[in-house]
């Protein structure tokens, strides 16, 4: 059984494959990975041809970028009538991390 | 082809709300169909100029954020509420005013995606020619998202230090979003300013088109969001150039 230390990392791991991006995160990834979310973000979703007909790249290329977001788990791929569409998975916005208290108090005086 | 539009600023009380809910009216007048959404779910505030009341809301973008209705049963058509004449169409789609429900989203969060798809949704579901995202100050999730998915960014800033600096931080951020259109307007300008000479120093300063500079009036601080202004006062010098800003942004 592996210590804290292991047992915490893992949890983040699992959680940063699981969460999708968030909107913050966009700040950060490089700008060739950026565009590629931020252009499937504003039209919902998209296939591989509608993307390479955006961009001046190849497929093959585009594919590797695209694999690369799915990996991160930024991109998620479903099938419509036979084909591959991609769509941008967001993070769920947390809840802000203050005393439970706050909250039971806040409850209490607005019901 | 239908836009996105995000109307923002890095502080509050620069008149965000007030110039998104005006700019708008103005678009509507044109005949064209428009959605408001306010995303502003800590703070909402437009739902004020438009003349809609709490017990009026049936459902509020918090409800599509808790799975309770569709975005599109959360938008309320104000259109015959403002009284005037609108060839177009309003939908305006409130955040909720009660603070129960403000603590509930601030406690639990909610799902950035389905926030994203209800944009995409109203555009579709209500054939909107503009969606018009009234934002929160600052930066944080939900306006980086706003930011990220506009066609069209309109940022609100007063000639003040403060906001000088906060203005340049969310250009930078814009730019590395990649938003086609970015523009400034500057609000409450006091009336012993040369207007040009603010748009040009401002101008010059961001490397950013001012799509307006608006004066300091004691109207609109009279009117104090119990109406929209340019219905109001649709000859004022303020109208004619919020008319001009529209043209520039949302052509």
């Amino acid at each position: 059984m592996g210590g804290l230390f292991d047992r915490l990392q893992s949890e983040i791991e699992t959680r940063q494959q699981v969460e999708g991006i968030t909107p913050a995160d966009l700040l950060d990834i490089s700008p060739e990975l950026r565009r590629i979310i931020n252009m499937i973000l504003r039209q919902g979703e998209m296939s591989l041809t509608e993307i390479v007909f955006q961009l001046d790249m190849r497929p093959s290329e585009v594919k590797g970028l695209l694999d690369t977001l799915i990996a991160k788990g930024y991109l998620r791929v479903f099938e419509v009538k036979g084909e591959q569409r991609y769509k941008t998975f967001l993070a769920r916005k947390r809840g802000r991390e203050v005393p439970l208290n706050i909250w039971e108090a806040l409850g209490s005086k607005v019901g | 082809m239908s836009q996105i539009a995000s109307i923002h600023s890095f502080r509050g009380g620069t008149g965000k709300s007030n110039t998104c809910a005006n700019l708008s009216a103005l678009l509507a007048m044109q005949g064209r169909r428009v959605g408001v959404i306010d995303t502003d779910i800590q703070s909402p505030g437009i739902h004020v100029l438009f003349g809609l009341h709490e017990e009026d809301m049936a459902h509020s973008l918090n409800d599509y954020l808790w799975g309770k209705c569709s975005i599109e049963q959360a938008a309320f058509d104000v259109t015959q509420r403002l009284d005037a004449d609108i060839k177009g169409q309003i939908f305006l789609i409130p955040s909720s005013i009660k603070a129960g429900e403000i603590a509930r989203v601030l406690r639990e969060g909610y799902d950035v995606g389905l926030l994203n798809d209800g944009f995409h949704a109203l555009v579709e579901k209500l054939e909107l020619d503009v969606l018009m995202i009234d934002t929160h100050p600052g930066l944080n999730e939900e306006t980086l998202l706003s930011i990220a998915i506009s066609d069209v960014l309109a940022i609100i800033m007063r000639p003040d230090q403060q906001d000088y600096q906060g203005t340049g931080v969310t250009v930078d951020v814009a730019r590395k979003l990649d938003v086609p259109r970015m523009m400034l307007i500057i609000n409450k300008v006091p009336a012993v300013f040369d207007l040009d000479e603010v748009k040009a120093q401002v101008e010059q300063t961001y490397d950013c088109e001012v799509a307006a500079v608006l004066p300091h009036s004691d109207e609109m601080m009279i009117l104090a969001s119990a109406g929209i202004f340019v219905l109001r006062y649709p000859d004022h010098p303020i109208t004619t150039t919020l008319k001009q800003a529209v043209s520039r942004l949302l052509p």
